[in-house]
């Protein structure tokens, strides 16, 4: 199968995905008033989604940016580390966690624990997709853009080998 | 707790480093300053705090000399920062603390040093110092820190095996020199070693609890566990489904993983249909007789994505279960 022919239906339109950004933006808005935020993006996925959501927020806001990356030792175990760390100190700060796809949870479990241990007054999570059947630990989501079904999808940030993030809506993708 | 160390030369840029390394990482700072400020003048006269600002051989004397206690300034604040990390995370400056926590098991100690150039740039563009009086200045600061640790701790201060690592912060700004540390912070999350202790006998190597696991996934998924710091139990519990009619057991039921943390059980499906299918089954089963209980099915598909994403080389093919 020729690569772009891997690219399935669109599940989620730029206009729909723009809809919904709004009305979290307006939760965000209500729930955060009068507050500073500092909203933390996890990179690469999330770019595009903090880009668009963060423009509608009305709050006092910084932006930054955290990046993990995972690899193996020698010996076969994997190693999951911060590979492009906080520019600002979160301690007892309000904190916007930004993600673009929730699956299993097990990444976000690590990186809450990560963000948790410098002591920030409050984290709240906001992610743009969230895969409850893929579940395996289960987190306080505070913000959800949609639920995802089990396919694999790529576009608005999301890649598949680093293709296809810069497409402007979210389609299914063939992995098999 | 986790411990870091900074031993740093004077204008090397090492306390700013430190300050907003212990900013970012949420930890206490804890530098001369803070121990003359809040505890040494619990047990020192102002004569006595005087002299602590101004001379490191002080610190050696004895806190009352009409006691029999010879507790010295040194020995009281080693042992209160041994007590403070007993409790909360810190990030300690200098005060021969890297040879304090030498062994810690959470310690990591860190050196920060400057070419000579270099700190008498930085002496002049923050003080004004002249070159000669700012030259002046470096030596006579270092020889007080160097003294200090000989002093107290028999240990000779520009020994680089004291230390996880020396940064040498020409050329590098503070992000830089962040970046690099907070990456050595993450890596010893991994694998929290203390630095070697020549005098100590070797100890034989603490075992890590080996499990005997049924089927090479179940070895490869708790990889993937501990990777993200989770902490699991294997097969902890069995729950029984079907009685006879006396009320012994017939059918019971071993989930492969509980997450402690998550109060979670996770059964890995990573065989043949037929078998799926029959697995499925006792899983709805405990669902109905336990509905409190947690549990989540790991299914071949999902499986294999973890060990893609995760980059394990996995073994999910080599048996059924």
């Amino acid at each position: 199968m020729r690569e772009d022919e891997r690219l399935g239906k669109i599940v989620l339109s730029k206009e729909k995905i723009k809809n919904r950004i709004s009305e979290l933006a307006d939760e965000i808005n209500a729930d955060y008033q009068n507050k500073e935020l500092i909203v933390v993006s996890i990179l690469k996925s999330s770019l595009y989604f903090m880009a668009d959501l963060t423009r509608k927020l009305d709050l006092p806001l910084k932006l930054d940016f955290l990046e993990l990356s995972h690899s193996t030792n020698e010996d076969n175990t994997g190693v999951i580390r911060v590979i492009r760390d906080l520019e600002f100190s979160i301690t007892g700060r309000e904190i916007l966690v930004i993600e673009n796809i929730i699956k299993t949870g097990l990444t976000h479990s690590y990186l809450l624990k990560n963000l948790k241990a410098r002591s920030p007054a409050g984290i709240s999570i906001c992610t743009l997709l969230n895969n409850t059947d893929k579940k395996l630990v289960e987190l306080p989501i505070d913000y959800v853009g949609f639920e995802i079904s089990e396919h694999f999808v790529v576009g608005y940030g999301l890649d598949y080998k680093e293709k296809y993030r810069n497409l402007p809506y979210i389609v299914e993708y063939n992995i098999e | 707790m986790q411990i870091i160390t900074i031993s740093r030369q004077t204008a090397s840029g090492g306390d700013e480093i430190a300050e907003e390394l212990a900013n970012r990482l949420g930890l206490k700072l804890i530098n001369r300053d803070f121990i003359l400020k809040n505890w040494l003048p619990q047990v020192a006269d102002e004569h006595q705090l005087h002299m602590l600002q101004q001379s490191s051989k002080f610190y050696t004397k004895a806190i009352d000399n009409k006691s029999d206690n010879n507790q010295t300034f040194a020995d009281y604040i080693e042992k209160k920062l041994i007590e403070l990390a007993e409790t909360q995370n810190l990030l300690i400056v200098g005060l021969g603390s890297h040879v304090i926590f030498r062994h810690h098991p959470g310690g990591i100690h860190i050196k920060i040093a400057a070419s000579q150039e270099q700190r008498i740039k930085k002496l002049n563009k923050k003080y004004g110092l002249p070159r000669e009086q700012a030259e002046r200045s470096i030596e006579l600061s270092d020889r007080k820190r160097r003294r200090y640790v000989w002093r107290v701790f028999n240990e000779d201060w520009s020994d680089l095996t004291l230390y996880h690592i020396s940064l040498n912060s020409d050329g590098l700004s503070t992000e830089q020199a962040l970046t690099i540390l907070m990456s050595l912070i993450d890596c010893k999350k991994e694998n929290p070693e203390p630095l070697a202790d020549p005098e100590k006998k070797e100890k034989p190597e603490k075992e890590k609890t080996e499990y005997n696991f049924a089927h090479p996934s179940e070895k490869e998924f708790a990889k993937i566990l501990d990777m993200h710091h989770i902490k699991w139990k294997y097969e902890p519990t069995e729950f029984p489904l079907e009685w006879d009619a006396e009320g012994n057991i017939r059918m019971g039921f071993r989930p492969d993983f509980y997450l402690t943390e998550y109060d979670t059980y996770i059964e890995l499906t990573t065989m043949n249909r037929k078998y799926v299918t029959e697995k499925n089954k006792k899983v709805r089963l405990l669902q109905e007789i336990y509905p409190h209980i947690n549990i989540k099915i790991v299914y071949k598909k999902d499986f294999n994505s973890l060990i893609d994403k995760f980059e394990l080389n996995g073994n999910s093919e080599e048996e059924n279960k």
